[in-house]
């Protein structure tokens, strides 16, 4: 559990930057996978958490004790993908078929159950790129609800405290983006667990 | 009564379903309908497949270089601590004090060349740089000492502009400047709570 009087102290140390990596290493990586996601780029992920950590180390002195600071990181990161996406550009909605900016290291990461077999691993690489890119294609308010449950096992009420929204809103757009996701992903939506209802 | 609940508001409520994420008499009611109708309970599997589909993704490392970069990055923005802090700590405010201090006379000025001035100025300038300070000081996570350059800068070119430039002006209008005068005493309150901020 992050030491939050321990940070309030080390903002305003000289040379603290270490005494900071330290207290957030616990977020750093799953905020790296969370803007990752709904980046889809490798280098634009690891210039929004960067950029979302900067933020959170210099404008400490404005989080309050004793609330979470898990989730203010989170609030930071999303306005801050929001405003870039403001800034530079609208949602992408891309075609399935195109391909999407991942470097050759992360795709082959994409393997859960790796046998060794070329064919396999080609499939699979390719079911990746195509999940990436259906989550690229969704509105991004849908995209951020569906990563930071589906994939980082926030709850609706945390999310709803990150996105600034409702907990109604939360559970709509997870389900909208789902839904489409499904229809994205139709021809490969069984490809995960046959599951039994209930 | 319970079994009235239609397929499109069960539908409405899958996700949260499967995320055990609904309330108690909402659960039971989706249970209850699930119990007898085929083509939700197949909406429901579709729905269940496509999120066990999101966890075939893999977890991603994270870049060696990740840290070293944010360290030159936090660097690099507050390296100039003992340049930014002569900044902060004296240019700023002298320039402040100059600004506020020849802000009433542009204020309080009628007529003149110096004003019709600084209503053109103001006029295609300020405002802008206004609303964005303004609209910046209102953001949680906004630089205020950037802020606070920003409106030291537009104050002391505005107004020290107005004491060395010579300008014939158009006729200005009650109108036009009354407003503009709101939009200066708006400036000044924007700028004072920009210097009263705490700058990093």
């Amino acid at each position: 559990m992050l030491n939050t009087q321990a940070l309030a102290g080390a903002r305003y140390r000289e040379s603290n930057i270490d005494a900071f990596e330290e207290l957030v290493r616990t977020y750093d990586h799953k905020l790296y996978r969370v803007a990752l996601r709904l980046t889809g780029n490798t280098d634009e992920a690891k210039d929004l958490a960067q950029e979302a950590l900067l933020r959170a180390y210099r404008a400490f002195d404005r989080f309050k004790m004793g609330t979470s600071f898990e989730k203010w990181l989170f609030r930071i990161a999303s306005n801050l993908y929001i405003d870039k996406l403001r800034k530079y550009g609208k949602y992408r909605f891309e075609s399935l078929d195109e391909p999407i900016a991942t470097k050759d290291g992360y795709v082959e990461k994409t393997l859960p159950d790796w046998t060794g077999n070329p064919e396999e691993i080609a499939q699979q690489n390719e079911l990746a790129d195509k999940i990436q890119a259906a989550l690229q294609s969704l509105p991004v308010n849908y995209r951020m609800a569906v990563v930071l449950y589906d994939l980082e096992g926030f709850s609706y009420e945390e999310i709803s405290g990150i996105l600034e929204c409702s907990i109604g809103t939360v559970r709509s757009r997870i389900h909208r983006g789902r839904r489409l996701l499904r229809k994205k992903l139709a021809p490969y939506v069984y490809q995960g667990t046959e599951v039994e209802v209930g | 009564m319970i079994r009235n609940m239609n397929c499109e508001k069960v539908r409405s409520l899958l996700s949260a379903y499967l995320d055990r994420e609904l309330a108690y008499h909402e659960l039971r009611q989706v249970e209850l309908h699930l119990m007898d109708c085929e083509s939700c309970q197949e909406e429901c599997r579709s729905l269940r497949a496509t999120k066990d589909l999101l966890g075939m993704l893999d977890t991603p490392e994270l870049p060696r270089e990740f840290w070293p970069e944010l360290k030159e990055r936090i660097n690099s923005r507050s390296m100039p601590r003992a340049y930014s802090g002569l900044l902060v700590r004296v240019l700023v405010p002298a320039a402040a004090l100059l600004a506020l201090a020849i802000l009433p006379l542009t204020l309080a000025t009628h007529t003149g060349a110096s004003k019709g001035m600084t209503q053109a100025k103001t006029d295609l300038v300020e405002p802008y740089i206004r609303e964005y300070i303004i609209s910046e000081l209102d953001r949680p996570f906004s630089d205020e000492t950037s802020l606070g350059f920003v409106a030291t800068g537009q104050a002391v070119s505005m107004y020290s502009s107005d004491l060395l430039e010579f300008y014939d002006p158009p006729t200005p209008s009650k109108a036009v400047t009354a407003s503009n005068r709101t939009g200066r005493r708006t400036q000044a309150e924007a700028f004072q709570r920009v210097m009263f901020l705490s700058p990093r």
